[in-house]
């Protein structure tokens, strides 16, 4: 931009600038004062660029000057603040570079570095950027689709197997089965308590065995797998000490429940058996390594305790109904301990029951059947022996109020022998006690001990008469 | 616990095992139906999508889990009914029986 020389008619612009001002202008445009001549002015004056410029700076009224220089004001005054912008940027990060450059107004107005700056990437969406996310939510609902579909199939056969489940639960349930929920230890689940607790049983096996839902949902039961499969077996022998046969109940059920009930029911049978063997003694009960051994008729019983597959052998009617008698007497003991239980509790008393273990009587009724029959035959034989012409008649009488009077009454034989005087023989069994053989004749009553006394006490009858 | 608050506790899970189930299969039909969204939004989606499918399920299961209850609840909590007396004619006909035994028994010391 090129400065005129002539002073500016506007007297305010030409006040403003100072005289150095002018003259560093007049400076950089001429050059040296020292190289200024007269003539060189002269020529300066007279050129036809100002002679050029002439027109020019007539043409120019005075409006726009005013504004073109008002312009440049403008131009000045936003380069400034762009200088002031700049610099308050850089002193962000260069206090000292910044400083340097900032105007004095802007120092005092705002602390150095307190603008800072980033770049800011806009992100640019286009349609191009979803397909990909449309490709993964494909994906994820033919994922969850086949997740789902899967599921039902499953959680359809789970409803039907718990469903079945639950159907033999509640038959086992209704058929009288104990079933309990435990919640901590080994036996954490359904339990079925299939053994004898509540009837008073106090063998060791616990009885409780686990219900689990099978692989088809079916109850599945399971005990401890130590079971053992054996049963209580009676042997009956002959005089000379053969075999006549065996007879047993087998424990084999239709569920398996019902067949660890058996067996466990066994277990305790022999356990209690050999217990009140131990009691037997005075009447020829032995027990020969794990074998009960008792006279019968003519030769002897056996009662055992096998497998049950061991258990061969032809059967003997009269062992059998032994066997069947021994497992019923058990049984007896057990619903009248069930229905004690039941009752309602006796008052507490002070005095204490014993801890011992009850012993219960399972093969005495047995043995005093047994025994008391031989004897009543015995005494028969005796009579017609020693009283040959006599009319013997015998008969024998079983309790029959109750139950229990037919299992633990003791059975009575009355023997009437007729002579010329009657003789009455109550015939007792041994097992009971007082004396086994009450015989009267003419009002007067004998207590006899055993059948040698009776056979004295009939002689001297004999005599007599 | 008493019955009340066991029966208050089981409509608690059914309503909330139902309402799970609802509202999972809800956001399923909603995500799966929107379209125009950005990458991560989608991601996220994905995720989502999935995980409804699996809440969906679990309240199934939980709604089971609910059935089993009450089934053992009702099938372990009732009263064990006792079994029934024998009847006049039953009892005579167990002595008659014991009596045959006994019978059998001491004839065979003949």
């Amino acid at each position: 931009m090129r400065i005129s020389l002539e002073p500016m008619d506007d007297p305010e612009v030409t006040q403003k600038v100072p005289l150095g001002e002018q003259i560093r202008r007049i400076t950089q445009e001429k050059g040296s004062f020292a190289n200024l001549t007269e003539e060189g002015l002269a020529e300066d004056i007279q050129s036809p660029v100002e002679t050029e410029e002439k027109p020019a700076e007539e043409g120019l009224e005075e409006g726009p000057r005013q504004k073109l220089i008002a312009a440049v004001r403008s131009a000045l005054n936003e380069s400034a603040l762009s200088l002031d912008f700049v610099s308050l940027l850089i002193s962000g990060l260069r206090p000292q570079s910044g400083a340097s450059s900032m105007s004095p107004a802007l120092k005092r107005q705002v602390p150095i570095g307190t603008l800072g700056c980033d770049t800011i990437k806009k992100e640019q969406t286009s349609i191009n950027k979803t397909r990909p996310g449309a490709g993964w939510k494909l994906i994820a609902l033919e994922n969850a689709s086949k997740h789902l579909r899967g599921s039902s199939v499953r959680l359809q056969g789970e409803a039907e197997k718990e469903a079945r489940f639950w159907n033999e639960l509640l038959q086992t349930v209704m058929g009288g089965e104990v079933v309990v929920k435990t919640n901590r230890g080994k036996m954490k689940g359904l339990n079925v308590k299939y053994g004898f607790e509540e009837s008073g049983s106090t063998y060791f096996g616990t009885g409780t065995g686990k219900l689990i839902r099978g692989a088809d949902g079916s109850v599945v039961f399971k005990t401890k797998s130590t079971q053992e499969k054996k049963i209580v077996r009676v042997r009956s022998f002959s005089g000379d000490g053969e075999e006549v046969g065996c007879g047993f109940i087998g424990a084999e059920a239709q569920t398996e429940l019902q067949t660890a009930r058996n067996y466990l029911f066994e277990e305790e049978l022999f356990f209690l058996l050999q217990q009140e063997a131990r009691t037997l003694g005075a009447y020829r009960v032995l027990l020969e390594s794990d074998t009960i051994v008792c006279e019968s008729f003519e030769g002897r019983l056996e009662i055992d305790f096998v497998e049950e597959s061991m258990a061969l052998g032809p059967k003997d009617q009269l062992a059998q109904l032994l066997c069947a008698l021994l497992h019923l007497i058990l049984c007896y003991y057990y619903s009248e301990n069930l229905k004690k239980q039941q009752s309602t509790p006796e008052p507490l008393e002070s005095t204490k029951k014993s801890d011992q273990p009850r012993i219960y009587s399972i093969l005495r009724p047995l043995l005093s059947h047994m025994h008391q029959a031989k004897l009543a035959a015995r005494a028969v034989r005796l009579a017609e022996m020693i009283l040959p012409n006599s009319k013997i008649d015998s008969t024998r009488s079983i309790a029959d109020e109750t139950v229990s009077d037919i299992l633990f009454t003791p059975p009575e034989s009355h023997v009437r022998i007729t002579a010329e005087t009657e003789i009455n023989v109550l015939v007792r069994s041994p097992l009971s006690p007082g004396a086994v053989f009450i015989a009267r004749c003419d009002g007067f009553k004998a207590e006899l001990y055993d059948l040698t006394e009776l056979e004295m006490w009939l002689k001297g009858k004999a005599l007599a008469s | 616990m008493s019955n009340a608050q066991r029966a208050q506790t089981f409509l608690q899970h059914i309503d909330q095992a139902t309402e799970r189930l609802l509202s999972r299969q809800l956001a399923l039909v909603r995500i799966a139906a929107e379209q125009e969204k950005d990458t991560p939004t989608m991601a996220v989606e994905t995720a989502e999508i999935e995980a409804s499918a699996t809440s969906i399920v679990r309240a199934v299961e939980d709604l089971l889990v609910v059935t089993r209850s009450l089934k053992e609840a009702w099938i372990l909590g009732q009263i064990r009914q006792d079994l029934p007396e024998p009847t006049e004619d039953e009892i005579q006909n167990r002595k008659d029986a014991l009596k045959q035994v006994f019978e059998a028994i001491s004839k065979q010391s003949g």
